[in-house]
């Protein structure tokens, strides 16, 4: 990894959550992520958009250790943690949901909420199923504890993912594409979901390329595409950027999926 | 069983003084020593002056003394010194290489003339085999080679020989379609040929009933059961009730045995691979099949029974080679291999030590390292019978004949029962 | 017929002793181990050489064997699996070179054993156990069988129990399914990993001291044959499954048995792997074995 000009930590009003600093990750030649840096702003839901291809998921992938980052760095609490192995993520309070469902599919919605919760709390053995149980109630997922992800309805999979992300008391969640494939009450739900989440002081990330549900939902947004960023603020500045049209409209139409 | 001409060979022992008291030639082997005398194409190899009938031997060998040019023959050998073969190479190497010291320091070949063995390790690979056949066999420095000791590959290394005409002796390499034509000479009698010298024991036994149990994925196994089995059967006019072919990577053979306890045959033919002789035999005994109930085995299956020593006592089986036969030749050559390695000879060491000889003796008689020459001159030699370490050995179309004996495992090692 | 159901299911445990630190292994940290039957072998070697000088019991030889086998697999694991998965680029390139290095890594003992003992058989005869006979109502069976079917059924059952029911059993399940999703919940691949391959060498040593006893004398290369039936039974079961592994053990042993009861026996391989291409063809998850789960 190679450090730059760009790794120089850049100043915000604000302490952010996490940071990118001139974050790039290359595949071979093509450039995935390219040089983003952005400050999360605390007790915030922020946003990234931008159209298939523009390489939100990288980024998250890179804030959460998954990807190896070509260039740049990332922190976290003024620590520089761009060499913190994936498995170690979850112990710096990040936690994060993915673009598809990735649940035990032969294990319980519980025994899928209790792995990590078990993990981050093996010293604290005794708080381990009261935080589980919490995590099911803010979740509206009571009574199924004991069905497997497959009896579930998408949208249920789904709340156990964040369920399972929020059981470990992160300061930071990062949800990636959380409502794709959703029906609109189920979209409505979550989006209600996160901004309780939010009353209740935990910052989030959002990677989204639905607009509407972005704009309802996040205080902050960054438009992504061909992996740099391209605007940010307020979702109402942001959506009325040209360079923004021109990436959502201009090329690739509305909503593509 | 003997044969008109009769060469003597593989009795150079010039600095083993103790095997040379043994020398096969001495004065109580009349019958040899006159069949001796008669041979027209005497090859002798004996340099002992020590007593008096080697003078009449030497006066006949000098008439036909050949000169070699002074130097090094080296042969090729090829054969399995790596993976699971090993144990029969390394032994088959040892008995060439005791020949080859004895061939040397008594100067069989003549003043200054050496032999030695180039060793090509297959590693128990019948294609790396071929592969090195295949390019000794083109080199025409090499005058003769000693074959792989795999059948697998020596059923591809044989039409190699006889296209590229070089002669190629073979020990081991039991399975048909080894020795195929002028170029090819086997000095390790197959298996077929001397299992049913067992049969003076089935008839003594009254066995009437026999069940086989046998690799079916080993070619002399395969050859001995299908063939050699029925063969005496037919012979003796006992009955086969089944004969069970099973790949050598079964490891369990509860089955197999459970099969042949409900056909109840009065003895049991076992031709398994390495371990597996051992598991069945141990199995079947654990099934309660005791005596009078009978065990047959087949040569070599000796060297699987040390783990379960007493449970195989009573395995019968017929050997074209033991330490105690009284073959002088043999005894002579178990001395040398005791005072050598110090161990007892196997027949590994005795094969390759009389088809080294076979080799040196055909280069002397040929007097000459050309290929063509020295083939004429191998086939010339095993077109009688020859003794050595394998006690007599007669040939038929160049592969090995013996009658072998009858052996017993006693619990401990295999004795010889007549 | 009693007989025959025992023997068989002796056959099954057997299979079951061999293929459970295999299906557990790759199940769990993703390793499909080919020197997992060099394992097996060389603990059993070990304990060989040991008896050829002390003529020890069974508890003593079994302890040595599966010292040796956990101790040989993680080094294995420490010196070449580890290195390989944290240079591997991703993570099916990764598997590719695990295969080929545990390909490489099983010749080494297998070259060590065959050079030391000639490539003869070897076995426990030197050590002081002796194998007892007892018949019960008709019925042979002796005591290797009895503690093969103990160990067998008993470690077999309770592994598979253990993964359902503990939370490091949840936790290699999380890893054999995603491992990318296990990290993120905070699992320690490495460490896990570590422990995976010393229970799987403890079994394989296990396994490699009680088919000695059972078979008397075993090869350098016997190893390698029950790979070849460890991979069936675990592709009959289903890879993950270790419930599977008894149900693919059963099958395969019986199966095989069966047809050697039946047929002169040259069908025996053949309908064992005739077998597998089955499972392959019309359920290639295995029987027990879930859908793969899709990943992006």
């Amino acid at each position: 990894m190679e450090t730059s000009e760009a790794t120089k930590a850049p100043t915000y009003d604000y302490e952010p959550v996490a940071e990118a600093r001139g974050v790039a990750v290359h595949y071979g030649g093509i450039k995935a992520v390219d040089g983003v840096s952005l400050g999360l702003r605390p007790g915030n839901i922020s946003g990234i958009l931008g159209p298939n291809g523009s390489g939100k998921t990288t980024l998250l992938g890179a804030l959460t250790r998954m990807v190896e980052l070509t260039r740049g760095s990332v922190w976290c609490q003024g620590q520089d943690y761009s060499d913190v192995k994936s498995d170690r993520v979850i112990t710096l309070g990040i936690s994060r949901t993915f673009q598809t469902v990735r649940l035990l599919p032969e294990r319980t919605v519980w025994d899928n909420i209790i792995l990590s919760t078990d993990v981050v709390f093996k010293r604290e053995g005794d708080k381990v199923e009261g935080l589980v149980k919490e995590a099911i109630a803010r979740t509206g997922l009571e009574g199924l504890e004991k069905a497997r992800p497959d009896e579930l309805s998408y949208g249920m999979q789904r709340r156990v993912e964040i369920a399972r992300a929020i059981a470990v008391q992160p300061r930071l969640l990062f949800l990636d594409e959380p409502t794709a494939g959703m029906s609109r009450k189920e979209r409505t739900d979550i989006s209600a979901l996160m901004r309780n989440l939010r009353s209740e002081g935990l910052t989030q990330l959002i990677v989204e390329h639905d607009v509407g549900m972005m704009v309802e939902t996040c205080d902050y947004l960054y438009a992504m595409n061909f992996g740099s960023l391209i605007a940010e603020g307020t979702p109402q500045d942001v959506v009325r950027n040209a360079a923004v049209q021109e990436a959502y409209l201009g090329k690739h139409g509305r909503h593509d999926a | 069983m003997y044969r008109s001409k009769k060469h003597r060979l593989g009795v150079a022992a010039v600095g083993l003084s103790a095997v040379l008291t043994l020398a096969a030639c001495s004065s109580g082997d009349s019958e040899d020593t006159a069949a001796t005398a008669e041979a027209t194409e005497e090859v002798v190899v004996e340099e002992s002056a020590a007593e008096e009938d080697t003078t009449q031997e030497e006066a006949e060998a000098a008439e036909e003394t050949c000169v070699l040019p002074p130097g090094d023959i080296k042969v090729v050998s090829i054969d399995s010194m790596t993976g699971p073969a090993a144990f029969a190479g390394i032994l088959t190497e040892e008995g060439a290489d005791l020949a080859l010291k004895e061939i040397n320091a008594s100067g069989l070949l003549g003043d200054g003339v050496t032999m030695s063995i180039e060793l090509l390790d297959d590693g128990t690979s019948g294609d790396e085999a071929a592969a090195q056949f295949s390019k000794a066999a083109k080199d025409p420095d090499v005058p003769v080679i000693m074959g792989p000791i795999l059948s697998s590959a020596a059923v591809v290394t044989s039409p190699i020989a006889e296209k590229e005409q070089v002669p190629v002796i073979y020990t081991q390499a039991g399975s048909p379609g080894v020795v195929i034509g002028d170029y090819t000479f086997r000095y390790t009698p197959s298996m077929d040929t001397y299992w049913g010298s067992v049969g003076s024991y089935i008839e003594e036994k009254g066995i009437k009933t026999m069940s086989v149990l046998y690799a079916n994925d080993n070619a002399t196994l395969i050859n001995t059961a299908e063939n050699a089995v029925p063969a005496l059967a037919a012979d003796l006019g006992f009955e086969i009730l089944s004969s069970t072919g099973l790949p050598s990577s079964t490891q369990d053979f509860k089955a197999p045995i459970s099969k042949i306890l409900k056909e109840d045959p009065d003895a049991v033919a076992i031709m398994m691979v390495g371990a597996q002789n051992a598991t069945v035999i141990s199995q079947m005994r654990e099934s309660g099949w005791e005596s009078p109930k009978e065990l047959l085995g087949f040569a070599g299956i000796e060297n699987n029974l040390a783990d379960i020593g007493e449970a195989a006592k009573g395995l019968t089986w017929a050997s074209i080679f033991h330490v105690d036969s009284p073959s002088e030749s043999t005894q002579k050559f178990v001395a040398a291999v005791k005072a050598e390695y110090g161990v007892d000879a196997a027949n590994y060491h005795a094969e390759r030590y009389d088809a080294t000889y076979l080799v040196a003796n055909s280069i002397l008689a040929a007097c000459s390292t050309d290929r063509q020459a020295i083939r004429d001159a191998m086939a010339d030699l095993t077109n009688g019978s020859i003794s050595g370490a394998l006690g007599d050995v007669s040939f038929e179309n160049q592969d090995a004949r013996v009658s072998g004996f009858v052996v017993q495992w006693d619990g401990e090692k295999m004795v010889v029962l007549k | 017929m009693v007989q025959d159901l025992l023997n068989a299911t002796t056959l099954a445990s057997i299979y079951i002793l061999f293929a459970l630190g295999m299906s557990l292994v790759w199940g769990t940290i993703g390793i499909l181990n080919f020197a997992h039957g060099s394992i097996f072998m060389f603990s059993a070697f070990v304990a060989y050489l040991v008896v050829q000088q002390i003529p020890l019991g069974m508890p003593a030889v079994v302890a040595i064997a599966m010292v040796s086998g956990a101790l040989i697999a993680v080094a294995m694991q420490y010196l070449v699996f580890q290195p390989i998965m944290k240079k591997a680029k991703n993570p099916h390139a990764g598997e590719l070179q695990l295969v080929i290095g545990g390909i490489g890594l099983s010749a080494i003992p297998i070259s060590f054993a065959q050079r030391s003992t000639l490539s003869n058989p070897f076995g426990f005869s030197g050590g002081s156990f002796e194998t007892q006979v007892y018949t019960i109502g008709g019925v042979i069976i002796t005591n290797v069988m009895i503690i093969i079917l103990i160990a067998g059924l008993g470690l077999g059952v309770g592994t598979a129990l253990w993964i359902r029911n503990s939370k490091k059993g949840l936790a290699l399940r999380a890893l054999g399914v995603d491992p990318e999703v296990s990290a993120m919940m905070g699992i320690d691949r490495p460490k896990l990993a570590l422990a995976t391959m010393l229970y799987s060498g403890a079994l394989a040593g296990l396994a490699g001291a009680l088919l000695t006893y059972y078979f008397n004398s075993i090869t350098s290369e016997s190893g390698d044959t029950l790979l070849l039936k460890a991979f069936a039974v675990i592709i009959l079961g289903g890879v993950g499954s270790i419930f599977g592994v008894i149900l693919g053990s059963f099958i395969l042993a019986f199966a095989e048995f069966g047809v050697l009861l039946y047929t002169d026996g040259s069908w025996v391989t053949a309908v064992s792997f005739g077998l597998l291409f089955l499972i392959l063809i019309i359920r290639p998850q295995g029987i027990l074995g879930k859908k793969e789960v899709r990943r992006t």
